[in-house]
């Protein structure tokens, strides 16, 4: 029997465990998923959800219900990945044994220099608790300025924040409130973009709409007490409102088996995911180090990894 | 693809003239033709702390990997930064100017650029 146990019950995890169900009776397969949420959240809504009203308990699916019978679903935090004895430690001391281990841990987000929960003007969309808070914000907005960050590249999700920009305009648009409000958006590089192509669209567009677009820019900290973004580069702008999006990093179980680089992203091979140096290890979505090659492809690598 | 060429090559000695003559105020001559580049070559190796090989990485990876090398970097330091990728020749000279670093030189190797940059706040 082969036993392959995959790390992380997001959509590479899970569609990956379910997808190799169909293997395992000719390949004699025992599929093992360690995931320690009861439920998988479906964030890319979220960017959508800041401006509506919907419930969000529509996004939230139970795991139990998504994984396929035949996938050995386990309901815990991994601690470590020894590779010399092929095996996995849980949180509760448990040991499983593997001979092809998946990784598909994702990202962390750091909340480096404050709380986001306790600032009052900074906000961001990875998080239902995080999006409620804009969501409060954003009803009560009467006009000031919006400034609107990724903080740094790689994040998880290239378009998205380019995609709040344009939602948000439109909706002070459609609240008579465009013409009192400022939107400044800060981008790591030299255009709006990642993919140059798409970024003189992106630009044009930003310059139709009277949205500022402030280039290099580059997330080093929040004066909060002057509501001042200060960049790595030196430049302070001011804000009434901040959409900050959190620094990413690798998950803790990565870095503390020594599978990660120094941010804990894994390093994988770009053509068949297997992690550098482990011939039966692989890696899959956002917790590569191809996290960044997303940016530039994506989605396609999104559909290759698929 | 020609104009671009002309246009990276120019750069390049341009870059070399200030670096020599802000190496000549500090003291160190490095002259802007063959034996300079040779000196800047040789020189730049031992001061180097941390070097960076972003080749074959697609734009914006080679910006991205200097950034974050920056910031590992102590003020003072050179950061060595392999970039084959052609946009790295105009972009990464305006991130250094705007967030005031010092470009200390882009040498034309086959097939790639080698960034030198000091970290200076």
């Amino acid at each position: 029997m082969n036993r392959i146990i995959v790390i992380g019950g997001g959509f590479s995890g899970l569609t990956i465990a379910n997808k190799l169900t169909k293997k395992a009776r000719k390949y004699d397969l025992d599929i093992t998923l360690i995931e320690p949420k009861d439920h998988n959240f479906y964030e890319p809504d979220l960017v959508f959800y800041a401006f509506n009203n919907k419930k969000m308990s529509k996004l939230y699916k139970l795991m139990h219900k998504l994984v396929k019978k035949k996938v050995n679903l386990i309901g815990m935090r991994a601690k470590k990945v020894e590779t010399e004895k092929k095996k996995v430690i849980l949180e509760d001391g448990t040991v499983l044994y593997y001979d092809y281990l998946i990784l598909a841990t994702g990202v962390k987000y750091i909340e480096k220099d404050f709380k986001y929960s306790e600032q009052q003007h900074i906000h961001n969309f990875y998080s239902p608790s995080a999006t409620e808070k804009f969501r409060q914000m954003i009803k009560r907005f009467n006009g000031g300025t919006i400034v609107i960050s990724p903080s740094t590249v790689p994040y998880k999700c290239p378009p998205d924040s380019e995609e709040f920009t344009f939602i948000l305009d439109s909706y002070l648009k459609k609240r008579k409130l465009r013409d009192k409000t400022t939107i400044k958006f800060l981008y790591p590089l030299s255009v709006p973009f990642t993919v140059k192509e798409a970024a003189v669209v992106v630009a044009e567009m930003y310059k139709k709409r009277g949205i500022e677009f402030v280039p290099y820019c580059n997330y080093e900290k929040v004066d909060i007490k002057n509501n001042k973004f200060i960049s790595f580069e030196g430049e302070e702008i001011e804000y009434d409102e901040l959409v900050l999006l959190p620094i990413h990093e690798g998950q803790d179980v990565i870095k503390e088996s020594g599978l990660g680089d120094k941010e804990g992203y894994i390093p994988t091979d770009k053509f068949t995911l297997q992690v550098k140096g482990h011939p039966n290890i692989y890696a899959i979505g956002d917790c590569t180090d191809l996290l960044l090659l997303k940016l530039v492809l994506f989605p396609t690598i999104l559909h290759l990894q698929s | 693809m020609k104009d671009i060429k002309e246009k990276s090559l120019s750069l390049i000695f341009t870059i070399c003239h200030f670096s020599s003559r802000e190496s000549l105020n500090d003291g160190c001559a490095l002259l802007c033709h063959n034996r300079g580049i040779h000196k800047l070559k040789k020189m730049s190796k031992e001061e180097i702390s941390i070097s960076i090989d972003a080749r074959g990485s697609y734009c914006p990876g080679p910006m991205i990997e200097l950034i974050k090398a920056i910031r590992q970097a102590e003020v003072g330091e050179v950061v060595e930064l392999l970039s084959s990728e052609e946009g790295s020749l105009s972009d990464i000279p305006a991130w250094i100017e705007k967030a005031k670093h010092e470009l200390v030189a882009i040498i034309k190797e086959d097939g790639y650029n080698r960034f030198l940059v000091r970290k200076k706040r």
